[in-house]
C-alpha cells in the first residue's frame, strides 16, 4: 500500500499556508490511493502544533521535537527525512508545499534516493498506473505535464495559490509518535546563526481593492501618495518585495512568492515591473490595472488596463477624478 | 578562491513560443536567445567575492547547444576568467534530474573549486532545482536565494530569503548557493562594448556529456506533454502618448464600458 507523507511546515509558530495547500491536494490523492495521509513535522516545542496538524486528518504524525531543530538547518533535516523514509518501500509519495523551504529540503532528499521530483507542480493525480502533475513552464506561459509511475518513490512540491487551503475539522484526530532526529558530523558543515521575520498585522487579503506601490514610487516619503490613494478610494495598500526590502512599506503589504496571494475585484499596480515572484500573488485579480512608465513591463502581460506615464501625475489626478 | 558558476541558455521573454518549445537551445532566430537573466546574478556574485578576495578564478560553464556560445562569450564580457560549454545538441539531455548530474560530473571533472554558484532559477523550466540536486549529488552543503555573503576562513556566512524575512547560516566550503535576484547582487555590471568585441573572437572550449562520468541519465519523471494554457480573453488595453487626465478619462470610460466602477469601494 503507498505511504503518502506529507512534510509539514512551521513557520511563525504556525502550520504555513503553502502546507495546507499542499494537504488539500493530498486529500484527494489520499481518496483516489484509498490510504492515509501521514505526516512529518520537524521543529522544537512542537507537541500542541503536531496534535492540531491531525484535525486536518493526518491520521499520524512523525513528530521530530529536538533542541538542534529550533531554526531550520537544511542538512539535519535531509539527514532525519532520509532516516524515515528509508523505513518505508516504494510505493511512497512524499509531499511538501513549494516554500522557499519545500524548493531546497524535498530536491535534495529526492536526489539523495537518486530520484527526480515532480516541481513545482500545480497539481498531482492518479491517472492508471502514473502520477501526474502539471508544471508551469516560462514563467507560466507553458504548461508542462509530469508523470510517473506510481508504483516508486516519488517526490512532489506544490506551487502555492492554487489549491484551497485544507481546513481544520475538530472532529478528527490522529497519532503523534516521535521519532529520534539523526544527524551526522558531515551535515554540521551547516551552522543555523538566525531569522530575521516580520510580525503581521494588517490582512490585505480580504480587501476588494488593492493599490499597490513598487520601487517605482521612489521612497519612503513618495510612498504617501499610494496610501492616499488606497484611503480615498476605500482600497488596501499593496506592495512589491522592492518597496518592503527599501523599509517604505510594512512586510504585511507585500504581495507574491514570499508575500500575500490576493484577489480582489481591482488591483492597481504602480511602479511595480511585474517579476514572476510578484505576479504569482496577484495574477488572478479580476481587474488589472497597471501604472507604469515602461510599456514593456512584463506587468503587461497580466494586466487588462495600463497607464504609461509617471505614477506621481497618475494618482493625484485618479483621486481628482474620483 | 575557484569559483564556478553554472549558466544557462534560454530565450528572450518576448520571443514567440511555439506549443511544442522545449528546449531553447535550438532555436531557428540566433537572436532570441539570451543568458538567463537570474544567472548574472550569479556572475554578479561571483565576481565580487573574488574581487573582495583579490585573488581567485571565476570559470562559467553552460551546458547547451552551440547557440548558447553566446552565452558563454557574455559571461567572458562580464568578467569571468574561463568559460566553457557542455556540448548539448539538439537537447540531447533536457530533464533537470540529469542535467543536475552532468553538471555535478563536470564539476569533479574541474576538480578545485571553493564555491559553486547558480541563478536562483531559469526563466524557461524555473524548478529551482538544480543547487539543491548538485549539492546532494557532490554532498555538499548548500543555501538558496542567497542575497548577501561574507566569507569567514574555510566557512562562509550567507543570508538568505525566506517569506517574510531573511535567514542567515554559516556553511562549510566549499558550499553549493543559488543567488537571488535581490540583495548585494541585484545588479549585474554591464559590459563595455570593447570587452564584447574582446569576449566575441575567444573560442569556446566544448566539453562532450559523454566523457564526463555522469552515470545514467535515464529519470524517474518525466515531461510527457508540453501545451499553450487557454488562451487569456482580451489583451492589455493601453493608454499613453497623451496628458494624464485624458489617459485617466480614457481608462475611467473603458471601465465603464464593462460595467466596472473604480469609485464603488469607497
Ligand atoms: C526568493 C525571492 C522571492 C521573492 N518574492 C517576491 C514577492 O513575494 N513579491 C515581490 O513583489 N517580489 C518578490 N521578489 C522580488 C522580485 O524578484 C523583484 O525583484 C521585485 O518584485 C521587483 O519589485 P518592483 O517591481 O517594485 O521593482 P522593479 O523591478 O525595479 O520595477 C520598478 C518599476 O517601476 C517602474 N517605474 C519607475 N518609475 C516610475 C514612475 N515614476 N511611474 C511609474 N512607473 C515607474 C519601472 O518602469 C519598473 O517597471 C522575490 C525575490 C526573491 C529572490
Amino acid at each position: 500500500m503507498t505511504k503518502l507523507i506529507v512534510v509539514i511546515e512551521i513557520a511563525k509558530g504556525k502550520i504555513t499556508g503553502i502546507t495546507k495547500e499542499c494537504l488539500t491536494v493530498a486529500k484527494k490523492l489520499s481518496e483516489d490511493l484509498g490510504v492515509d495521509i501521514e505526516g512529518v513535522m520537524l521543529g522544537h516545542g512542537i507537541n500542541d502544533l503536531a496534535v492540531n496538524a491531525t484535525k486536518y486528518g493526518i491520521k499520524k504524525i512523525y513528530k521530530v521535537d529536538d533542541a538542534q531543530f529550533a531554526g531550520i538547518n537544511i542538512l539535519y533535516h535531509t539527514r532525519t527525512l532520509e532516516e524515515l523514509v528509508k523505513q518505508f518501500s516504494p510505493p511512497t509519495i512524499i509531499m511538501a508545499g513549494a516554500s522557499l523551504y519545500g524548493q531546497e529540503i524535498i530536491p535534495r532528499l529526492a536526489a539523495r534516493f537518486n530520484s527526480a521530483i515532480f516541481a513545482s507542480v500545480t497539481s498531482l493525480v492518479l491517472e492508471g498506473d502514473n502520477l501526474v502533475g502539471i508544471h508551469p513552464l516560462f514563467e507560466e506561459k507553458l504548461l508542462g505535464t509530469m508523470s510517473a509511475d506510481k508504483n516508486q518513490m516519488n517526490f512532489v512540491t506544490i506551487l502555492g495559490g492554487n489549491n484551497p487551503e485544507a481546513e481544520i475539522d475538530e472532529s478528527l484526530s490522529g497519532e503523534v509518535t516521535d521519532f529520534a532526529p539523526v544527524i551526522s558530523e558531515r551535515d554540521k558543515r551547516e551552522t543555523f546563526v538566525e531569522e530575521k521575520i516580520a510580525k503581521v498585522s494588517v490582512d490585505i487579503t480580504k480587501a476588494k481593492l488593492i493599490i499597490a506601490g513598487g520601487r517605482g514610487v521612489g521612497g519612503k516619503e513618495k510612498f504617501g501618495i499610494i496610501h492616499e490613494t488606497a484611503k480615498t478610494l476605500g482600497g488596501e495598500v499593496g506592495a512589491s518585495r522592492a518597496a518592503v526590502d527599501a523599509d517604505w512599506v510594512p512586510y504585511d503589504h507585500e504581495i507574491g512568492q514570499t508575500g500575500k496571494t490576493i484577489t480582489p475585484d481591482f488591483y492597481i499596480g504602480c511602479g511595480i515591473s511585474g517579476a514572476i515572484q510578484h505576479l504569482v500573488g496577484m495574477r488572478n485579480s479580476k481587474t488589472i490595472i497597471a501604472v507604469n512608465t515602461d510599456e514593456e513591463a512584463p506587468m503587461l502581460d497580466v494586466a487588462h488596463y495600463a497607464i504609461i506615464a509617471d505614477l506621481h501625475e497618475v494618482l493625484p489626478e485618479l483621486i481628482k477624478k474620483l | 578562491m575557484n569559483i564556478i558558476v553554472f549558466i544557462k541558455a534560454t530565450i528572450d521573454r518576448n520571443a514567440p513560443l511555439g506549443p511544442d518549445e522545449t528546449f531553447p537551445g535550438d532555436r531557428d532566430d540566433k537572436a532570441d536567445v539570451m543568458t538567463n537573466n537570474y544567472d548574472k546574478h550569479a556572475i554578479e556574485a561571483a565576481l565580487q567575492i573574488v574581487e573582495k578576495k583579490g585573488d581567485g578564478k571565476v570559470t562559467a560553464v553552460c551546458l547547451g547547444s552551440d547557440m548558447a556560445d553566446k552565452v558563454v562569450k557574455e559571461a567572458i564580457a562580464m568578467g569571468c576568467h574561463e568559460a566553457f560549454r557542455i556540448e548539448n545538441s539538439e537537447a540531447r539531455v533536457i530533464n533537470f534530474f540529469s542535467v543536475a548530474k552532468i553538471l555535478a560530473a563536470a564539476i569533479k571533472k574541474i576538480g578545485t573549486y571553493d564555491l559553486i554558484l547558480f541563478g536562483m532559477q531559469s526563466y524557461d523550466y524555473g524548478t529551482a532545482t538544480m543547487a539543491p540536486m548538485v549539492s546532494e549529488f557532490l554532498d555538499l552543503p548548500t543555501a538558496s536565494w542567497v542575497e548577501r555573503i561574507s566569507l569567514n576562513g574555510d566557512k562562509i556566512n550567507v543570508e538568505k530569503v525566506i517569506e517574510g524575512g531573511t535567514r542567515t547560516i554559516e556553511l562549510q566550503l566549499p558550499a553549493v548557493l543559488s543567488i537571488a535576484s535581490s540583495g548585494d547582487f541585484e545588479e549585474p555590471r554591464y559590459t563595455s562594448v570593447r570587452r564584447i568585441m574582446k569576449a566575441s573572437r575567444t573560442k569556446v572550449p566544448v566539453w562532450e556529456i559523454d566523457k564526463l562520468e555522469a552515470g545514467a541519465l535515464d529519470t524517474n519523471v518525466e515531461f510527457t506533454k508540453i501545451e499553450q494554457p487557454p488562451a487569456r480573453m482580451e489583451e492589455c488595453v493601453v493608454f499613453k502618448d497623451d496628458d494624464v487626465p485624458v489617459l485617466i478619462d480614457n481608462l475611467l470610460s473603458a471601465l465603464k464600458d464593462k460595467g466596472l466602477n473604480l469609485g464603488a469601494y469607497k
